[in-house]
């Protein structure tokens, strides 16, 4: 069976995204199937150099359309694929990545998983896991009808970075004069808040709504960064505007990988343990003992956070900041 | 008749506004099935669940103050993962 990656090169975390769905693939090459191809999307403003670098597959088909909208991709995907016999596509992780997936699946009668973390295949064919309840529960689907259309989940698996090929295979297409905007009329981009890259920090300090105030908030985020720790926020923070979304830490902001991770008044709602999970380490301070996040940290203060945190402060001594 | 349409990962059913119902709310609603859109039968099918333990070790610091589980927290946890990545002296 025939298998190829989709790429995204208009975005600006496409190197992320292609080094997050080359892991992804590495877990599954043992099985087979490995994609041998890759379609990668891109426009007259990105650098084909750095496009061409990040290719997970010996083949690479470069798409230049005049805009990424969905609507255009899906109709440039469909040029591409008119007559191919693919049988299992593999999009990107995150928001676009699912939207091409479950579309693309639909257009070509096939069927399509998303926010997936492990693909095998068995006797029974091609079988898909992704959490679902809240996390609490892994679920497996067996997908029945080709082509297959996979997107991981987010933060699934790291990254493996790819390594430049010097016989890369390239075929081209200039689709710049397709014009499928769909229902848009006309649309602008507007850059949001620059994220802050909480992903690879080594300390991590955590404040959700058991903070109560912006005050606390900000009083929190200064005692992080005088510990020489960077700080994040809980979805409630953020949603109480006591701090940025650039700070968000959970399924829609950052999932972190910090060597250590103090999680200060959060609950360990289902969707934010997602983004320190990949801790090391868990530290919870909370003045509820049944907390959630207690059970899911190595080690946990039963106390109010503030004054734990006032007296950490006065222990330690960073000898570099630790973001 | 509403269709609600969205192109964003939450799957929230979007609720008539205020204006909405002033306008509409009299007329009468025609309520139509799934089955009417012709959409494909289901193309996956659920195998498997398995329940996923997010639990560690939990394990509660003991001590009659702030300070006194502040200090065994930094001792015995975080001075010796701090220091091994370098973080601390």
């Amino acid at each position: 069976m025939k298998a190829k990656c989709i790429l995204n090169g208009c975005v600006a975390t496409f190197q992320a995204q292609a080094e997050e769905l080359n892991g992804f693939l590495d877990g599954f090459s043992g099985i087979g199937n490995r994609p041998d191809s890759t379609i990668l999307f891109y426009t007259d403003k990105e650098d084909r150099g750095v496009l061409l670098g990040c290719v997970p597959t010996d083949c690479v088909e470069l798409v230049r359309v005049a805009c990424y909208q969905p609507e255009t991709i899906l109709a440039a995907l469909q040029h591409v694929e008119d007559k191919a016999d693919t049988g299992l596509y593999f999009f990107p992780s995150g928001f676009s990545g699912a939207d091409l997936a479950v579309r693309w699946a639909f257009r070509r009668k096939g069927s399509s998983l998303v926010q997936v973390e492990q693909v095998v295949f068995d006797t029974h064919g091609l079988i898909a896991k992704k959490k679902a309840y809240a996390d609490h529960v892994l679920a497996s689907f067996r997908l029945d009808r080709k082509p297959f259309c996979i997107a991981p989940a987010k933060g699934c698996v790291e990254r493996l970075p790819i390594k430049g090929r010097t016989n890369l295979q390239i075929i081209e297409h200039d689709l710049t004069g397709l014009k499928k905007d769909g229902f848009v009329r006309d649309y602008q981009w507007s850059p949001a808040e620059q994220a802050r890259d909480l992903e690879n920090v080594k300390l991590l300090i955590v404040g959700g709504r058991g903070l109560g105030t912006r005050e606390n908030v900000h009083q929190l985020r200064d005692m992080a960064h005088a510990m020489g720790a960077e700080f994040g926020i809980s979805r409630p923070v953020a949603l109480n505007a006591w701090e940025g979304m650039h700070r968000l830490i959970g399924v829609s902001g950052t999932l972190a990988r910090p060597e250590v991770c103090i999680a200060a008044g959060v609950s360990g709602a289902a969707a934010f343990y997602a983004g320190i999970e990949k801790s090391k380490f868990i530290i919870g301070i909370n003045t509820d003992s049944q907390a959630r996040i207690v059970k899911a940290a190595d080690v946990a203060v039963i106390d109010d956070y503030k004054a734990v945190m006032e007296e950490l402060l006065k222990i330690i001594q960073p000898t570099e900041p630790a973001r | 008749m509403v269709i609600s349409v969205g192109d964003a990962p939450c799957s929230y059913l979007r609720k008539p506004t205020l204006r909405d119902r002033l306008n509409y709310g009299k007329k009468t609603i025609e309520v139509l099935s799934a089955h009417a859109f012709d959409l494909p039968a289901e193309t996956e099918a659920l195998t498997e669940l398995s329940i996923l333990r997010h639990e560690r070790a939990g394990k509660i610091i003991e001590g009659e103050s702030p300070a006194e589980k502040a200090a065994v927290l930094y001792e015995a946890y975080l001075k010796p993962v701090l220091r091994e990545k370098k973080v601390l002296h």
